[in-house]
């Protein structure tokens, strides 16, 4: 055969062999998978930088919507939005209430908070307590009642939702009752019974203590 | 070495009696590069160097212009297409048994003296011998190792050259040639290595061919005489070859010096019904469109077959072992070299063509990278800043959201009280106050459209709730006139409605007689000892609110 064809020939034809495998062997095997890694990467680092533009946007936008959203954020901070619902404390403010109220007599009973999750507040890391407050109130006049109410919405901390209210005069102001009041006797004219839910904000760490405490 | 066949120019080996002549050919130009004769020593090692050196390796074809070529016409019998091969291939060994390289080439003539149709193909059979020449050449073109395009005879190649020749130099008129039968042309050139090559033409076909010795002598009238002698010999086979002088047409083309054809034409003029075309070998190479050939004799016709042959292909390649054996392999490595070259260049366009836009896409990966950083270090400065503030939004959202949710579903008693207050006055009183929250549900959503004065002003329909209920109940006594008492329990919803806008105010009674769930004792001397008071029950539905945004899980 290479009498025939020639060793130049032969040489020849293998060089080209040899040039179109390497150049078919550095386009299969390098820039081909190499182009479709950038293609990736390229795709990867756009939506990336996208989606940090987007981020930064929405801090940006975040952060013009809290400046206005601010002073309402005090006042909630001063109405003590972030209170733990302390027991302790609880009691304390409700035997205020009723002796600045002038009620005369005001049975309270707390139900064990509950963690309620909101999707908002999650994402700040915290969740909101409620705790459900039945109140048994006798008064002797409606005054001293809506004092009680009114002090209880202005002084408590957090937020009240009043889901309840009942009122009932028990008495009518007629000649028995005026004499008793004569002698200095105080009678419950008015009775009312109230349901409130009581939520505040607290810190997830501790809202997960509760949850732990409950179980 | 010719490597790449259809970059190079041609070598054609024109196979004379007593030499060989090589020729380089090149866009239609001839040159003649060496005469080597048959009996020279180391003829092959010579003929290949210059086939290789002097002619750059390129592809070779061999021209037979010898004595010694056999001619035979034949009717071959019609058959399929695949087997047309193998018929002519058997007949072609019966015809010239003794004769290896051979070949044939269907003529548009039909057998008129057979009935069947299938017999009526005509074929040229030819074969030359196996001689010690054509073993010599095929031995240097071997050892040339330059690629090979065939074995031919000149006459047959010869055969378009003469048609195309008599087309551009017969002259005649449309009618004569529908009316004329047969045409006959006969071309008569002298070679270099002395034989006069006379090829005939019957309708644009071979018919006979003759190849002559000729005087060496310069003698132009003897030159003459000679041409003279050869045209009357061949017309004389004419005849036996079906050429009827009445009939047909007879046009003569001889090669001749310039200074000889006035001669030329004088002397052939002597024959009657032919026609005389007397060229120069650069007129004809100008008829024929190819390049002027640099010739010592303007008679002499080798580089006109030579220029002819190499810008076409062959009408007849010879069929021969020693070619092919030869040629085959190279023209198989002359494609392979042909495809990887092409394969070189596609795979270079597409590795060059991926390597830019890789080039590319990674300029982009860059500057992507960099605008990405960029946007990181203003997302990470800008949280920084707001960090710096001590303001943690989420919480801030998260608070005042929740806050504001719940203020707006509020229950405020103390208002509500405070009205109902203003809207009792004096005289009335309030015995129980039932007060609600209601859960808001779509069911209860009721939509509040604007007044028409409103609307002016672009006011729309609002989707709204009501989140609480209220029932109050009222005694009046029994001495109370009813018509009077509902006066003023109408008067008391008015002032609701004024006092509480978005609110429903219905009264569900008004004061009334005992019905059969009140309690009565009667006694004959006072008729109803213990009168029941009148009862009024009125509801209050509201306030209406837009329905509410903030989700709860």
């Amino acid at each position: 055969m290479i009498e025939i064809l020639g060793s130049r020939r032969i040489v020849f034809l293998v060089l080209l062999l040899l040039l179109n495998a390497t150049i078919l062997s550095y386009w299969m095997l390098y820039t081909e998978p190499q182009l479709s890694n950038v293609q990736i990467q390229l795709s990867s680092e756009k939506s990336q930088t996208t989606r940090a533009r987007n981020d930064l946007a929405d801090l940006t936008e975040e952060y013009s919507n809290v400046q206005e959203k601010l002073d309402e954020y005090e006042t909630f901070i001063e109405q003590g939005m972030f209170s733990l619902q302390e027991r302790r404390d609880s009691q304390q403010k409700f035997e205020e209430i009723k002796e600045i109220s002038n009620i005369l007599n005001a049975r309270v009973s707390l139900s064990p908070g509950n963690i309620e999750t909101y999707d908002v507040v999650e994402k700040a890391e915290h969740a909101v307590l409620m705790s459900l407050i039945r109140i048994n109130i006798e008064a002797f006049d409606d005054v001293s009642l809506f004092r009680y109410i009114e002090m209880l919405r202005k002084e408590f901390s957090g937020i009240l939702t009043f889901k309840n209210l009942n009122i009932d005069r028990v008495k009518k102001l007629d000649g028995f009752t005026l004499r008793e009041i004569a002698l200095g006797e105080m009678p419950v004219m008015v009775k009312a019974n109230l349901d409130i839910e009581w939520r505040t904000i607290i810190p997830e760490e501790k809202a997960v203590s509760i949850g732990e405490v409950r179980r | 070495m010719g490597l790449i066949p259809f970059l190079s120019s041609k070598t054609v080996l024109l196979m004379a009696e007593d030499v060989l002549c090589i020729y380089k050919t090149s866009g239609g130009r001839s040159k003649l590069i060496e005469e080597v004769p048959w009996d020279a020593d180391n003829f092959e090692r010579n003929v290949a160097n210059i086939i290789s050196k002097d002619c750059g390796g390129a592809s070779v074809v061999i021209l037979n212009d010898m004595v010694e070529q056999h001619y035979r016409k034949e009717r071959i019998l019609q058959v399929g297409i695949f087997d047309q091969k193998n018929v002519v291939n058997r007949k072609l060994n019966i015809a010239f048994p003794s004769y290896p390289v051979r070949g044939a080439i269907p003529l548009k003539e039909r057998a008129s003296d057979v009935k069947s149709s299938l017999q009526k193909n005509v074929f040229i059979l030819a074969a030359v011998p196996h001689s010690e020449q054509y073993l010599r050449l095929v031995s240097a073109v071997r050892q040339s190792l330059a690629p090979v395009e065939g074995f031919a005879l000149l006459p047959v190649e010869a055969t378009r050259m003469v048609k195309a020749l008599a087309d551009k130099v017969v002259k005649e008129p449309k009618k004569a040639k529908k009316l004329r039968r047969t045409s006959w042309v006969v071309f008569m050139a002298q070679h270099k290595n002395g034989g006069l090559r006379q090829v005939v033409i019957r309708n644009g076909e071979l018919a006979l061919t003759r190849m002559t010795p000729m005087s060496d002598s310069e003698n132009e009238d003897l030159w003459v005489s000679e041409v003279n002698n050869e045209l009357k010999a061949t017309m004389s086979y004419l005849s036996r070859f079906g050429f009827n002088a009445t009939e047909d047409k007879l046009d003569v083309i001889v090669l001749a010096d310039q200074a000889l054809h006035e001669k030329v034409e004088g002397v052939l003029s002597s024959l009657q019904q032919v026609n005389f075309h007397v060229l120069s070998v650069l007129n004809a190479a100008k008829h024929l469109g190819l390049a002027a050939p640099k010739v010592d004799m303007q008679r002499f016709a080798d580089t006109l077959h030579t220029s002819w042959v190499s810008k076409r292909p062959l009408l007849l390649p010879m069929i021969s072992a020693d070619v092919d054996k030869v040629a085959l392999p190279r023209k198989a490595a002359s494609l392979s070299i042909g495809a990887l070259f092409l394969g070189v260049v596609v795979a270079s366009y597409l590795a060059y063509n991926t390597s830019a836009t890789l080039s590319k896409l990674e300029q982009e990966l860059v500057m992507a990278s960099q605008q990405k950083k960029q946007v990181q270090i203003q997302y990470e400065q800008e949280r920084e800043r707001i960090e710096a503030l001590g303001i943690d939004i989420d919480l801030v959202n998260a608070t005042v959201d929740i806050g504001k949710k719940f203020k707006e579903t509020e229950l405020n008693p103390t208002l509500l009280i405070q009205s109902l207050s203003t809207a009792l006055g004096r005289n009335l009183k309030v015995d129980k106050l039932r007060i609600s929250s209601k859960p808001i549900t779509p069911q209860d959503a009721v939509i509040r459209r604007p007044t028409p004065l409103q609307a002016l002003d672009g006011a729309q329909p609002v989707k709204t709730v009501p989140i609480y209920e209220m029932f109050i109940d009222m005694s009046f006594p029994r001495s109370v006139d009813v018509d009077e008492g509902n006066k003023q329990v109408d008067q008391l919803r008015q002032n609701l409605m004024r006092m509480l806008p978005e609110h429903d105010v219905n009264i569900l009674q008004y004061l009334r007689d005992y019905d059969y769930d009140s309690a009565v004792v009667i006694d004959s001397e006072e008729k109803i000892l213990n009168r029941q008071d009148y009862t009024v029950r009125i509801s209050v539905l509201g306030p209406k609110i837009e329905e509410q945004v903030v989700g709860r899980r």
